[in-house]
């Protein structure tokens, strides 16, 4: 209930954004050299990084290599200086070792893991700056990474958030809206298929309203969707026009 | 849909936090003027709130305009801009903002006149827009960069709409001027409400302007307040306190201060020492040496403030206390150095009479005292003479006497009943308007019928033999009750309560009308109720002889009163075959001719009750007194002509013993249910120390009370007899209900189990389930009820243990404010009553205070207290207190507690707009103090009227 | 074919392009790779959570830089010192040779080369982080992300931190002498002064006699050492060559005049650059 009103009575949410409003995404893929494919996405003031390697021989003893399909590593990391007040561990505490299962779930469910039995896939993520919505942005950022490493996947995987303020479902949730205390439903969707690869809700939140927060979730998802489709495609544009020079 | 955005960051800094809040800007924010072409006002919307023809009655703008105003002109004049005439305004939400940063109640108010319809106000989101949100400057304060907001959204509006102008209201002058000299219409709220044709009222209602002040001379009477950073810092260092100061109730030149972290109050006191801090403000305050500490002033020379000489301000200064406080009596005394937080809001009152026939300024003195005198302009002053009004402060300047307010509206003549309820009403935030259309929207079409639907999903029990008993003349009937034998030899006994519930959907403007009152209102002589008349009435009452909506608790008993198997709960459908009085129910009972099914219903439900009320007093319950009067009022004046103490009958007794089993009952039901956000109420154990007083009176007449335990206390009073004083054990239950703590809801989750207990009652849990179309917790328990049953839904409120918990510290401040109105209200009947009597009447000594005697009158089941004050001021008291023996003794006459004494009682009228029931000594006779009695007088008042009855 | 010569002799492929004095990126042997700085607009900086911060694109080796303030105790023998960390960090993202994990050797001795740097060229008086003496000082804490790999990441990571050192402003604290507690001015900040702008010019040494500046990843495997001098434009500030093939005074010499060079092309850097937002990951690449 403390001080800050989430939505206003004229519908607007504290940064201008109406209900139903993603913040701004700007996107790129193959930003680095090194790795096989990266991608780094803005959502807002959030700011992600992804690179993939692989897929490679296991690393770090054969015993870990599995016979039917490939292994998933993903690393979550956060630079130091990514919040309001400096993280001393960038990774290993709690919440990111929580990330980084998060993350490995979803793309285990997302990769045609059994393309590359006995081999390793590497998806390493690095929140630059942090304002809410971390995991989402880094799915959309590990997303366009595999797909800048040209690794086979079932769908794009979308991911995006809700929230339930005054009765509204607000969409993709910032840093504020987030720590609100209210509830946060983040969801990670395959939106070609619609299907639900990742879902979590933390916060109590009566059933009936449920849906509504779902539903904002997943139309969420859609239009990230959208924004990342386009993003691939001029990508891939640009990329064939720059082989293409070279033949001329 | 992100395209269209230009987005902009804000960083603001914390401690070392770096906080960074994105901000986008948008075009699609609508201008929300019907004359506007450039805008797509969203579709669902009828019609844009601002009008084709606004306001043009101004001869400063000509033309038909809009109003803009700015932050200081809501916050100050909000009387006016709530004014009906007051249409078609712009508010913007960096005003709104601003607004409820700094005063919510303001806040609210313009809430309620964005919500109003015939209003035309819009809340124009300027910044969200791209095309008035203004960037701070470096070194720009934040109140120079919102007034630049606002003039960039003056701008912006007359540049976008042509065919209506936009009129700035400012009252700070360089705003103004920088808005003239944008080439913005823009005028103060002074001037532009002085210039509309039809000005009339709006202008008294005027904030008072400060510049105005200097008329009364410029003298500096007070000294500065510091600057808030100075006070946080000082806080901080220790050198000042911060507290709410809770003035004199006697006297508003004295407060306390209560100050968290030190357990005693500091006493402030004299004008200068308060420094303009009102009651209710929270001050910073500054500890004064030890050698200057004071105390009130009643202490040390007793009904100083009483003989106000009331000419003019001057003697104000003379009342501050000079002459060195004995050490002894010395409190911890401070100054007021700064305010943190102004509470001021509206004041009941009466303008003080003027020498001066066409004076505009006048004096407003409130109805409470601790409220200080407060300036005011006014020109209809004539008019006002003798009525009610209410009055807000402005401003209180440091060249002024006193605050400066203005003139809000009128209640009526003083003394008359209507307007003295008015204010009683106001006093104690009590709601009573009519209720709204959208309210009144909510209620089920006429005639009302019952569906087939509705017959399923109920159970009939139309054939069984229900009746309901309550006071005469009640009009709100929640519950009946019906017993019948079973086939097995058991009773059945049902408790019927109306489902208010059905009627009273969550979430919708009826429900939430009704829990912002929380409860009905019940005044000697008038009810504002809680839901709608068509629901309280009619459609929930359980009125006899016609079908009606019930929820019903049933139990199986043995004839001993033992419960058998689980009691059941249903929602169901009833044809009540009586409505009785208690006395009607009484006489049914008593007389022995009578054996149809109503009447040995009654007896049975008569014979369980008292054996119910037996376990439950072996419990630990307790049965304390409480004298309720009931006026006998004359039909054509609506005078009352007597008083009595209302009468108790067993029927009372029995109603009242199965309401508490329903209670308990559906308590338990719900809690298990619902173990987190059950509705349930509770009466805390009172601490040990609260029962000193009653130790003590019982004491002085050589008896013990034990208040170990409920039970040990209940035992005890039951034993204390005293020969020859009737009312020796009433008085003791009164005295013990003065040490109770106060019985509260609660939300079930928000404490520990064993805090469930309700002392009174001596029950481990306890709710209100059984009057839910005066209380509004019922309805939340029914609902509680229904869902835990299946028959209705839950929705997402009721399961929240927060707002649930919100709702009770409502409904806990709603029923309090109630209670105090209601004894408020039996108060002003009294006067009423006695206002053309003098009469002696036997009383007792309740309570002997360090300067008074509290005494009962059990006609009347009235308290008055009698002063032992000096005849003449200055004079020695003729009566010394002992504490020790907590009595007052006057030559060889001594007062203990219980002792019978003869009083007289009368109004006194000294103060016009407090007349009280005051008591005179008879017998005993005090030589120099007592009177004599009233037969004696009795040429000098008028003849008593005549009494009904 | 080129590829396959590069891949299976590098060191002749190198030869070959060395003897026509180009490398094979088309560079001559003393010039740098294009280099892009983002440090952000006076709005903030390009992480705008960090009191400071700049990213930079040194050919494809990208290093960030981001500066946090906290505030803490001075040590007993400095009152008046506040303290400047700073700490570089090869993630796993940069290259396929990083393992996630503690920091390793490499990433350790980059550390401490940038704290030398800051010790021995004092860009950052610790004195003007100091908030109340003896009470109260600013730590800086200078951290360094490798995003991308590609060789040279000494060099990026001082021009990283003196370009966001060179942005980054601080809240105004006080402390309370009565309560000795901090009040923070909201609406003040204050930009840290730099005494000086330190740059650094790395030489990779190839077969004894060739000196490459600003080596690439396949430069740096090549080589025989290393050579770094670090300057502030008048003087120089540091001079590290760890071990490998000897130079001679000459050699020294064109290493010094190279790094003096350097310092003019990267200080026009620090001051033109612009731009609010992380611009050189969002924006195609030019030379890709």
């Amino acid at each position: 209930m403390a001080g800050v009103e989430l939505l206003s009575d004229q519908g607007f949410r504290i940064d201008g954004r109406r209900p139903h409003e993603l913040r701004k995404i700007e996107c790129r893929l193959g930003v680095f050299r090194q790795a096989d494919g990266s991608a780094y996405i803005e959502q807002g003031n959030t700011k992600v990084l992804a690179a993939v390697y692989g897929p490679h021989e296991v690393r770090g003893g054969r015993g870990k290599a599995l016979h039917d399909k490939v292994v998933v590593n993903c690393q979550y990391s956060m630079a130091t200086f990514s919040t309001g007040e400096r993280k001393r561990r960038p990774r290993g505490d709690r919440k990111s070792q929580e990330m980084t299962m998060h993350l490995q779930q979803t793309f285990d469910a997302t990769i045609l893991t059994t393309l590359y039995p006995r081999s390793q896939i590497d998806i390493f993520v690095e929140v630059l700056q942090a304002d809410g919505g971390n995991y989402c942005a880094s799915v959309n950022a590990a997303t366009l990474a595999l797909i800048d490493a040209g690794i086979p996947l079932k769908d794009y995987v979308c991911a995006s958030s809700a929230g339930f303020v005054r009765d509204t479902a607000l969409v993709d949730m910032n840093h504020l809206e987030e720590s609100s205390g209210g509830t946060e439903l983040i969801i990670a969707t395959l939106p070609k298929s619609q299907q639900i690869v990742f879902l979590e809700m933390n916060s109590r939140l009566h059933e009936d309203n449920l849906s509504a927060v779902m539903d904002r979730a997943v139309a969420g998802c859609t239009d990230v969707y959208n924004v990342l489709d386009t993003a691939v495609r001029d990508h891939v544009g640009e990329t064939a026009a720059a082989i293409g020079g070279d033949a001329a | 849909m992100l395209t269209s955005k230009v987005f902009i960051k804000k960083t603001k800094r914390g401690s070392v936090m770096k906080i960074v809040r994105e901000h986008y800007l948008r075009d699609d924010i609508t201008c929300g003027s019907r004359v506007c072409g450039l805008c797509e006002h969203p579709k669902k919307q009828q019609k844009p709130p601002l009008e084709e023809n606004p306001n043009n009655r101004s001869s400063l703008c000509k033309r038909q305009h809009y109003l803009l105003p700015d932050t200081n002109v809501v916050l100050h004049q909000i009387d006016v801009i709530e004014d009906p005439s007051v249409t078609n305004v712009i508010i913007l939400q960096t005003v709104l903002d601003e607004v409820k940063h700094r005063s919510i109640p303001a806040f609210k108010r313009m809430k309620d006149m964005l919500g109003n319809p015939d209003k035309h106000f819009y809340t124009f989101c300027n910044e969200f827009n791209k095309d008035t949100y203004v960037e701070r400057e470096p070194g720009e304060s934040s109140n120079d960069r919102n007034d630049r907001a606002i003039r960039q959204a003056t701008n912006w509006y007359r540049q976008h709409i042509r065919n209506v102008d936009i009129v700035l209201l400012t009252n700070d002058a360089e705003n103004k001027t920088k808005a003239t000299n944008a080439g913005l219409q823009a005028f103060t709220v002074y001037d532009y409400i002085k210039s509309l044709k039809d000005a009339g009222s709006l202008v008294d209602r005027l904030a008072n302007p400060l510049t105005k002040v200097s008329i009364q001379g410029n003298k500096v009477l007070f000294p500065e307040h510091l600057h808030l950073s100075d006070i946080q810092r000082g806080i901080k260092s220790g050198r000042y306190h911060q507290g709410n100061v809770l003035a004199s109730r006697e006297n508003y030149l004295e407060a306390n201060v209560s100050v968290g972290g030190l357990d005693k109050m500091v006493f402030i006191q004299g004008m200068i020492n308060l420094n303009r801090a009102v009651d209710g403000d929270i001050v910073a305050i500054e500890m004064l040496p030890e050698s200057e500490w004071s105390c009130p002033s009643s202490l040390v020379l007793v009904d100083r403030e009483e003989r106000q000489k009331e000419e003019d301000d001057l003697d104000e200064n003379e009342k501050e206390v000079k002459n060195p406080v004995p050490e002894e009596l010395r409190q911890p005394t401070g100054r007021v150095i700064g305010i943190i937080k102004r509470k001021w809001r509206q004041y009941c009152g009466i303008l003080q009479p003027s020498l001066l026939k066409e004076a505009t300024r006048h004096l407003f003195i409130a109805a409470e005292k601790k409220i200080p005198k407060i300036r005011i302009e006014t020109r209809q002053a004539e008019n006002l003479t003798g009525k009610r009004i209410i009055v807000a402060i402005d401003s209180w300047p440091r060249t002024s006497r006193y605050p400066l307010g203005h003139f809000v509206r009128e209640l009526g003549n003083v003394g008359e009943k209507d307007t003295e309820n008015e204010v009683l009403l106001l006093e104690h935030d009590v709601p009573h308007s009519n209720f709204s259309q959208a309210v009144l929207n909510c209620l089920p079409e006429m005639p009302w019928t019952i569906t087939e639907e509705d017959e399923q999903k109920r159970t009939n029990l139309r054939h069984i033999d229900i009746c309901s008993v309550d006071p005469p003349g009640c009009t709100d009937i929640d519950d009946a009750l019906h017993c019948r034998r079973l086939e097995n030899g058991n009773l059945e006994v049902g408790v019927h309560i109306a489902d208010v519930s059905h009627f009273i959907r969550p979430n919708t403007p009826l429900d939430n009308e009704a829990a912002s009152r929380g409860t009905t209102v019940y005044l000697s002589d008038m009810r504002i109720d809680m839901v709608p008349e068509l629901l309280s009435s009619n459609l929930c009452s359980l009125r006899s002889n016609v079908d009606r909506f019930a929820f019903s608790v049933l139990w199986e008993v043995t004839d001993e009163a033992e419960l058998v198997g689980k009691p059941k709960f249903m929602k169901s459908i009833i044809h009540s075959k009586a409505s009785l009085t208690y006395a009607e129910a009484q006489m049914k009972i008593d007389d022995p001719n009578q054996h149809d099914t109503l009447t040995e219903s009654l007896r049975n439900l008569n014979k369980l009750a008292k054996i119910l009320k037996r376990r439950r007093i072996e419990n630990g319950a307790l049965s304390l007194a409480s004298t309720e009067v009931r006026f006998y009022v004359d039909s054509e004046t609506h005078d009352p002509i007597d008083v009595q103490v209302k009468e108790i009958r067993e029927t009372n007794s029995m109603v009242e013993e199965f309401m508490l089993l329903a209670n308990v009952t559906v308590a338990q039901k719900i809690k298990d249910e619902f173990p987190h956000c059950a509705c349930l109420r509770r009466h805390p154990s009172p601490p040990p120390s609260n029962f000193d007083p009653l130790i003590k009176a019982a004491k002085s007449k050589g008896l013990t009370v034990d208040v170990s335990s409920g039970k040990a206390l209940s035992d005890s009073l039951d034993k204390a007899q005293f020969p020859g004083n009737p009312f020796f054990n009433t008085m003791l239950r009164i005295m013990t209900t003065r040490c109770m703590m106060q019985a509260v809801y609660f939300c079930s989750g928000m404490l520990p189990e064993d805090e469930f207990v309700h002392y009174g009652l001596a029950a481990p849990i306890y709710t209100h389930y059984t009057s839910p179309i005066r209380r509004f917790s019922d309805i939340i328990v029914h609902r509680l009820l229904a869902a835990s049953i299946g028959a209705d839904a839950t929705y997402p409120e009721l399961l929240d243990k927060q707002k649930t918990q919100m709702v009770c510290n409502n409904l806990n401040y709603r029923h309090k404010m109630a209670q105090y109105a209601g004894r408020a209200s039996v108060n002003l009947h009294t006067q009423l009553f006695f206002k053309e009597r003098v009469q002696d009447e036997e009383g007792y000594v309740l309570f002997v205070r360090k300067n008074a005697l509290q005494v009962l009158i059990p006609k009347y089941g009235l308290e008055g207290t009698l002063f032992l004050n000096a005849p003449e001021k200055g004079a020695a008291s003729l009566f010394t207190y002992d504490e020790e023996e907590n009595t007052q003794t006057a030559g060889d006459v001594v007062f203990h507690v219980f002792d019978p004494v003869t009083i007289q009682l009368f109004i006194d009228r000294s103060n016009v707009q407090n007349m009280k029931l005051s008591v005179k000594l008879v017998k005993p006779v005090v030589p120099g103090f007592s009177v004599p009695p009233a037969a004696y007088k009795q040429t000098t008042e008028p003849p008593t009227k005549k009494r009904k009855k | 074919m080129a590829d396959e010569v590069r891949t299976a002799q590098p060191k002749e492929f190198y030869r070959k392009y060395l003897e026509q004095g180009v490398r094979p990126d088309n560079r001559e042997l003393g010039e740098f790779r294009p280099t892009v700085l983002d440090i952000g607009s006076k709005n903030g900086s390009c992480i705008s959570t960090a009191e400071g911060s700049a990213l930079i694109r040194l050919g494809n080796t990208i290093v960030i830089c981001g500066i946090k303030g906290e505030l803490a105790e001075p040590k007993t023998e400095t009152p008046t010192e506040g303290y400047l960390v700073p700490n570089v960090e090869l993630s796993a993202v940069c290259s396929p040779q990083f393992r996630p994990g503690p920091p390793s050797e490499q990433a350790q001795v980059l550390s401490q080369f940038v704290a030398n740097v800051l010790k021995n060229s004092q860009c950052v008086e610790l004195e003007d982080l100091c908030i109340a003496p003896g009470k109260m000082v600013w730590v800086l804490y200078a951290d360094l992300i490798c995003l991308d790999y590609d060789g040279n990441v000494a060099d990026a990571c001082v021009l990283a931190l003196t370009a966001a050192l060179s942005n980054t402003s601080l809240p105004v604290v006080r402390v309370d002498e009565e309560t000795g507690k901090t009040e923070t001015d909201f609406k003040e900040e204050k930009k840290i002064q730099l005494t000086c702008t330190p740059i650094s010019a790395t030489s990779a040494i190839f077969e004894d006699n060739v000196l490459l500046v600003d080596p690439t990843r396949q430069e740096e495997e090549l080589s025989t050492g290393l050579v770094t001098v670090v300057t502030d434009g008048k003087n120089i500030c540091s001079l590290e060559k760890p071990g490998g093939s000897p130079l001679k005074d000459q050699q020294m010499r064109l290493c010094i005049e190279r790094a003096f060079q350097r310092h003019t092309e990267a200080c026009n850097l620090i001051t033109q650059s612009q731009g609010s937002t992380l611009s050189t990951l969002t924006s195609p690449l030019v030379d890709r």
